[in-house]
């Protein structure tokens, strides 16, 4: 089985103020107001068009939160968070999985 | 021309005949009605409006009249038709005029998609605009109303008419409605206020409508651009509060307002995104309409934060 990729819906359209951002879904018609975290995730996915792994969006993640933390320092819950966020934008279809 | 201009008789006769064509903001409405209900509120609430003639394009050819059959008669109704369509359900015979104010909303909101259209009241001071979206029975109307009084100029006190390509509100000075309570409260606030017959039992309950200020309809041709966004909220003996609402949440608010937001898709994204960048954006909780106009002169007083 192939690499699992997230890639951001197309038709997406994100603002950003502090620790908000407010997500538009044009082709569903629908708008999301999300927390930091998934906000920084959405934009690193609609960085990548061709997609990205679990393991490129930790290490994106971590370059966008905290320059200083090293990826290895990426504890069990950091993981479990990032799942959850990364299964939220799923279920709102702001992203998609594709196989590779 | 102003409506006023026009005899009794000549209002009349075109309201019957040829479709009387009055100019609110943006839109000329062609109003066709047999009905002394609105002929009467017409008069009283559109006498400083301007009135073209019956050569004139109208965007909305509107009517309010009684149905066919035994309901002319009987437990007498009323319909409202649009373009020869009849959009609604019919009402009681004693809602002529609140039936055509809604059927102008309608209109407004539901039809002309070249402006993205807000559920909000606005006013304005100083060339700044305060947008107040909100649900209906949030207080928004009774707030804008007593503004109105202290010192600001009203654009709507039920659509925000945005332009997209600049951003600014586009006046629309009409009839301002409230009902139940809050007409009480404001012959009280302001004892100058005219309002027309008071009409009960509606879907809203008991509803009149007041006479806009004739310099708001003067000013018409004016538009305004958006300084503040403020989320209004009534609660029974609240002190008048001004919180900052985050721009986010002030977003996601604005967007639920909006009637025709997905129409404008992207476009329309952007535009309400850059509106509240660009605002102060507050949630407003009062109980005293005299506390919340002192509170709103402070907002008008202070010093522009935006470009």
């Amino acid at each position: 089985m192939g690499a699992r990729y997230f890639a951001a819906a197309t038709a997406v359209y994100c603002r950003q103020w502090d620790d908000e951002f407010v997500a538009y879904d044009a082709s569903h018609a629908k708008t999301h107001l999300l927390s930091a975290v998934a906000g920084e995730v959405l934009l690193a996915i609609q960085g990548n068009p061709s997609g990205m792994t679990r393991p490129a969006i930790e290490h994106a993640l971590f370059g966008a939160l905290d320059a200083a933390q090293a990826a290895s320092d990426f504890s069990a819950d950091d993981s479990a968070g990032l799942e959850a966020v990364l299964g939220a934008l799923l279920n709102t279809s702001l992203i998609e999985l594709r196989s590779q | 021309m102003r409506l006023a201009d026009l005899s009794v008789a000549e209002v009349e006769q075109r309201l019957l005949r040829g479709g009387l064509r009055i100019r609110t903001g943006p839109v000329l409405n062609s109003i066709t009605s047999p009905l002394a209900a609105v002929r009467e509120g017409v008069m009283l609430h559109y006498a400083d409006h301007p009135v073209e003639d019956a050569t004139a394009f109208a965007d909305f050819h509107i009517s309010i009249e009684r149905p066919p059959g035994p309901r002319r008669w009987f437990n007498r109704q009323i319909v409202f038709c649009f373009d020869g369509q009849k959009p609604f359900n019919p009402l009681p015979g004693d809602q002529g005029f609140p039936m055509l104010e809604w059927g102008m909303n309608w209109c407004l909101s539901g039809l002309c998609h070249q402006y993205l259209t807000l559920h909000a009241a606005v006013v304005e001071r100083g060339g700044r605009a305060v947008l107040m979206p909100a649900a209906s029975g949030s207080g928004k109307s009774t707030l804008c109303a007593g503004l109105l009084f202290r010192g600001w100029r009203l654009l709507s006190d039920e659509l925000a008419v945005l332009d997209p390509a600049t951003g600014e509100v586009l006046p629309v000075p009409r009839p301002v409605s409230l009902k139940n309570e809050s007409i009480a409260v404001m012959r009280r606030f302001a004892p100058e206020v005219v309002f027309g017959a008071i009409v009960r039992e509606t879907l809203k309950g008991s509803v009149g409508h007041f006479k806009p200020p004739m310099q708001a309809v003067h000013r018409a041709h004016e538009r305004a651009r958006p300084a503040w966004i403020v989320r209004p909220r009534y609660r029974a003996g609240a002190p008048a509060s001004l919180q900052p609402m985050s721009k986010g949440s002030a977003l996601m608010h604005v967007i639920e307002c909006a009637f025709n937001f997905n129409v404008h898709g992207r476009q329309g994204f952007e535009l309400l995104a850059n509106l509240v960048e660009h605002c102060d954006c507050y949630e407003f909780t009062y109980g005293d309409l005299e506390d919340a106009a002192a509170c709103f002169a402070k907002l008008a007083d202070a010093p522009a934060s935006g470009p």
